[in-house]
């Protein structure tokens, strides 16, 4: 259910955010005297990191869905009962560790084919290298779901119980880190898991900001990658500590 | 707080076991250990004679307390979930949801099934992979008489069929009649050991009843062979020190001018039994 919600959400952020930017936009034109440049969202190889990051901000529904689906194999003792019928610890382990990839790779697929589509239709001269041209964003999209789902996976074995581990994930996804990066120093602070993943893909530039002097990364950010392959490795890895040795 | 203290247990292959116990005596925490779903502090287990490993799990079917299954699957759903655990192909699970009764429901969601026929399926589940041993804790917990008799009769069938089978229960009932051995627990201690018959038959009494029941208890305590005579109700209960065919106390009263207008062997049963090591045990 919740999927499904994530699905229809993040096709139509997709296909319109373009239209509700144009509108502050033709507002923006009107009230100043600076000429404002038309620029697309969908224009190919930037959609690609525009994209990427107008879904990474979905994210959290998709761990949500991981954290829902783990702590209920507690509630519904069926993690008991498949380690019982012959289940090892690190095969259960496994398979959460595949449903939250499917399911950042599924994301990861609607923003391939959403782009794709709104690609062709807003670019002019399209050819394949400006189609694939900045693509690896999509491979720093999916590692920004999939290591937030596994940071999700973690919390759901560590408390097992789906109204706790929702609100003390979302509390810390929101809040806490927030607090924390705040007081941590800059140099610190860019490693904490959240903050990573965000930093994954910055802002988009556009011509616009440009303009004003603002320039953001239009590459991916290649330190934030290892950081992030750092922590969905060590959420695994603490997981399956934590599931060793625990009784059900 | 010790769960389990310093006991050892064998099942050899084919024998229904009967692992009996008070409510938080350490049945269930025993067989959670062999299922390695609950770690032990210290001691260990084996597994057709090796060392555990989860692939062993695979030819044993295990059903814990109650039946566990996704409640928003249906039956077939979660029959092959248990198929894939177990690295088997779908073609028994209909098999066995027939065996239960099943097969008509087999697409409703668990959810929607009443306790006697989660029960089954936890059964039939049990089934998939024809394991050579079953472990079953507390199967007719909560069910009507109907379906205990029912669920009883299939533990039966299964043991017929060879499958060594280990029932955790406190309903001594149940254990009498289907198991072949029985360990019996209490707080953790392991009280007794042994095949059921040996309890029974170590305990052999008779009832009797005559007109002149004076002169019938007098007679009784003169027999060698009696130990001790008490009164229930309208009748005499002689308790023997050995096994005695009812024909011999009946002639051997009859020489003595007694015609006994009842007589029955009664076989202690293991409720008495499991009550006297209980008190023996907490005194």
């Amino acid at each position: 259910m919740l999927l499904l919600i994530y699905f229809v959400l993040i096709v139509a952020v997709f296909f319109f955010s373009e239209k509700v930017l144009n509108l502050f936009l033709e507002n923006a034109k009107s009230t100043t005297p600076v000429p404002v440049p038309n620029f697309s969202l969908y224009s190919f190889p930037h959609i690609w990191q525009n994209m990427a990051f107008f879904g990474g901000g979905f994210k959290i529904l998709i761990a949500l869905i991981v954290l829902i689906f783990v702590t209920s194999e507690f509630s519904y003792k069926t993690i008991r009962q498949n380690i019982m019928n012959g289940m090892s610890r690190e095969e259960f382990l496994l398979s959460k560790v595949l449903f939250s990839g499917l399911l950042s790779l599924s994301a990861t697929l609607i923003l391939f084919f959403s782009g794709l589509v709104l690609g062709f239709g807003h670019t002019n001269e399209v050819s394949i290298s400006m189609v694939f041209g900045k693509i690896d964003f999509l491979a720093a999209y999916f590692l920004e779901i999939f290591t937030l789902s596994l940071m999700a996976m973690f919390v759901g074995f560590l408390l097992r119980q789906s109204g706790l581990a929702i609100i003390l994930f979302a509390l810390y996804y929101i809040v806490l880190e927030t607090i924390l990066a705040a007081i941590l120093p800059d140099e610190v602070s860019i490693f904490l898991p959240v903050e990573s993943m965000s930093n994954l893909i910055d802002f988009p530039n556009s011509e616009l900001l440009k303009m004003f002097n603002v320039n953001f990364s239009e590459v991916v950010s290649v330190p934030d990658v290892f950081i992030c392959s750092f922590w969905s490795i060590f959420f695994i890895g603490i997981t399956y500590l934590l599931l060793r040795n625990r009784d059900f | 707080m010790l769960a389990l203290e310093d006991f050892s247990l064998q099942v050899n292959k084919g024998e229904v076991f009967g692992i009996l116990g008070p409510n938080g005596s350490g049945k269930t925490t025993t067989l959670g250990i062999l299922l390695d779903i609950i770690k032990c502090d210290s001691g260990q287990y084996s597994w057709f004679g090796s060392e555990p490993f989860s692939n062993q799990r695979l030819r044993i079917g295990a059903l814990l307390e109650q039946p566990v299954f996704y409640p928003y699957l249906s039956a077939v759903k979660n029959l092959e979930i248990i198929a894939d655990i177990k690295k088997v192909s779908y073609d028994q699970i209909d098999v066995q949801l027939e065996k239960v009764g099943l097969i008509d429901r087999k697409h409703s969601k668990f959810k929607t099934y009443s306790l006697g026929m989660k029960q089954k399926l936890a059964i039939a589940a049990s089934m998939i992979g024809d394991p050579e041993v079953l472990i079953l804790d507390e199967p007719t917990n909560g069910l009507d008489p109907k379906s205990i008799a029912e669920i009883r009769d299939m533990i039966i069938e299964i043991a017929d069929r060879g499958i060594t089978v280990l029932l955790a229960s406190h309903l001594l009932d149940e254990v009498q009649k289907v198991c072949t051995h029985v360990a019996i627990l209490n707080k953790g201690k392991l009280l007794h050991n042994g095949p059921v018959d040996e309890v029974l038959s170590s305990s052999a009494m008779l009832e009797l009843r005559a007109d002149d029941m004076v002169a019938l208890k007098q007679q009784l305590q003169q027999l060698d062979f009696v130990d001790e005579v008490l009164e229930e109700g309208t009748i005499w209960i002689a308790k023997l020190n050995e096994e005695k065919d009812p024909a011999t106390v009946s002639k051997l009263l009859a020489q003595q001018g007694i015609y006994l207008t009842h007589l029955a062997v009664r076989k202690k049963s293991l409720e008495k039994y499991f009550l006297e090591l209980l008190s023996d045990n907490n005194a």
